[in-house]
């Protein structure tokens, strides 16, 4: 394959090392499916897939753009023709789109492992989508904190688990009160109400919410890349 | 630190290819470039020599859009804000210090990619690459993941992705770095052909025999200052008549009692060696060896050779490009 487009890098760097694109592919359905056998409760399998999404989205997309700014290739393609908006959002695209992939056959494992055929699975599949776009977003803000790859790790993680605990991923959130409140803004909470629905467990918040709420953090995180995304690639030692 | 950047910079020659008024680039260091003054003519090869961390990759980041400056303002190709202009960009090509690919790609998916992106159709940019992997001696590799090649075919690589679309500038850090001879010779062939066919080059360096063999004009960067340029010819009459003796010795000494003797313009340790600069006075040459001896020295090696451009610098700043 030959890339003429940033997105186009990416598919081919995946092409190019098929074993380890295997095993990104399979670790989540592998780790996620045995769970979903042997959870104690709907609440957990709905958290671990959710930490799972989270993680995979957040620490890949910071790790991989944190080396590529170490070894000099974002500098170098922030040199072509490409506006910095464009490479960001580019990136952000692709790297969600590869994390949507190796999540999907987790999350259409679980809509069969609880016969969830009908539109709790379409919305499981559009909060999966936002919360990954959610994670690589803070991913990709998080590195321009980080000098190296391990302070990316360490700050990405010190964002994320305060974040999943503030959308009830960790314990429930109730329907009224300040965490209520706070967990509407937190997209990883649409995805585990998604999980609940689809689970069979009795969510806090109703489909139409899930949906709703994840069209809103969609279009104001694609608002945040673009406006903050651009000071990733300002390399001021 | 004042952060001072001209939006509307005084009015740019449209023969200079890029013009820099008091160009300055400061870190959180104390490092980067001060007060750069410079104007690069069209078709020009322009040579910016000066020591490692002297300011020169600094000065080409700045006018590639890689960093901003403090204070000061330049223009390329005449025009300015590089980094929030395409299609400026778009008529530059870069080789940056080190080498930076997608290693997991081969060393044609690399090209063809930045070949697409700065503009080139699928067949002008098969095209272009074929004639340029051969020229690099890359066919055989071609294929190959980059992650599988040597620092010099990388290097390689960085000039065949600088060279595809055409450029009307070329910002070159090191170029020739990691170059086996035959590539080298090759590579000074063709950047006098693009110079030729009018195409600007500014080339950082700290290679004197590279600059004094292709540059017209060259500017001596200094801890981040400019501290000469000119023609090749005109900065060696600084030094004209003068000689150069490169000494080994078996261990170091003190080298005052050799900056004493009259008709040194220059003395510089590096190591076990001592490079001396001196007029062109025959009484030099029997004083320093005494003054070595009896300084207690031991000379190994003793070389007299005609000075160059590095000379020059050493005349001018007291110490070597090289180091």
């Amino acid at each position: 394959m030959l890339p003429s487009t940033l997105w186009q890098v990416g598919v081919a760097e995946l092409l190019s090392s098929r074993r380890s694109t295997f095993i990104k592919v399979i670790f989540p359905t592998v780790v996620g499916g045995l769970y979903l056998f042997v959870a104690p409760s709907g609440f957990f399998t709905a958290s671990l897939i959710t930490v799972l999404a989270a993680v995979t989205g957040c620490f890949g997309t910071g790790i991989t753009l944190s080396r590529a700014r170490s070894e000099g290739v974002l500098q170098r393609i922030t040199l072509t023709p490409l506006s910095r908006r464009r490479i960001v959002l580019e990136q952000l695209a692709i790297n969600s789109a590869v994390d949507f992939c190796q999540m999907l056959p987790l999350a259409l494992l679980t809509s069969m492992k609880f016969e969830a055929y009908d539109l709790r699975l379409l919305t499981l599949l559009l909060a999966l989508g936002v919360a990954l776009v959610a994670a690589n977003l803070l991913g990709l803000l998080m590195i321009i904190l980080a000098t190296t790859v391990g302070e990316a790790m360490l700050y990405s993680s010190l964002a994320l688990f305060p974040l999943l605990y503030i959308g009830g991923v960790f314990t429930p959130v109730g329907l009224e009160g300040t965490r209520a409140i706070l967990s509407s803004t937190v997209p990883f909470s649409c995805l585990q109400q998604a999980l609940l629905a689809v689970i069979g467990e009795s969510p806090a918040w109703p489909a139409l919410r899930v949906v709703e709420t994840s069209v809103v953090a969609g279009a104001g995180m694609l608002l945040v890349a673009a406006l903050v995304g651009p000071r990733v690639l300002r390399f001021e030692p | 630190m004042q952060v001072k950047i001209e939006e509307s910079p005084k009015a740019y020659s449209v023969r200079a290819a890029v013009e820099t008024h008091r160009l300055s680039k400061l870190f959180s260091t104390g490092k980067g470039i001060l007060g750069v003054d410079l104007r690069v003519h069209r078709g020009e090869i322009f040579g910016l020599v000066g020591p490692n961390g002297s300011g020169k990759s600094t000065l080409l980041k700045l006018i590639s859009g890689e960093i901003r400056p403090s204070s000061g303002s330049f223009a390329v190709l005449g025009g300015n804000r590089i980094w929030d202009n395409s299609r400026l960009r778009r008529k530059i090509g870069v080789v940056r210090e080190g080498v930076a690919h997608v290693e997991a790609l081969s060393g044609y998916q690399n090209a063809w990619f930045f070949a697409r992106v700065y503009g080139l159709s699928a067949a002008q940019a098969a095209v272009r690459l074929e004639e340029l992997f051969h020229w690099a001696d890359l066919d055989s590799h071609k294929h190959q993941p980059v992650r599988t090649y040597s620092f010099g075919m990388k290097r390689k690589l960085a000039l065949i992705e600088a060279l595809a679309h055409n450029p009307e500038l070329l910002l070159l850090d090191e170029p020739s770095l990691g170059l086996d001879y035959s590539s080298v010779l090759a590579w000074r062939e063709k950047l006098v052909e693009m110079s030729k066919s009018g195409i600007t080059t500014i080339l950082a360096t700290n290679d004197t025999n590279d600059a004094e063999r292709l540059c017209h004009r060259i500017a001596f960067i200094h801890r981040g200052r400019i501290v000469g340029s000119g023609r090749p010819q005109e900065l060696m009459e600084h030094i004209q008549g003068s000689y150069e003796i490169l000494l080994t010795l078996r261990y170091p000494m003190d080298i005052r009692q050799i900056s004493a003797i009259d008709g040194v313009a220059a003395v510089v340790a590096e190591g076990d060696a001592l490079k001396v600069l001196a007029a062109s006075n025959k009484k030099v040459l029997p004083e320093l060896v005494a003054a070595v001896v009896w300084g207690g020295g031991s000379i190994l090696s003793l070389e007299v050779r005609q000075p160059t451009l590095g000379d020059v610098f050493l005349k001018i700043t007291g110490s070597t490009v090289g180091g």
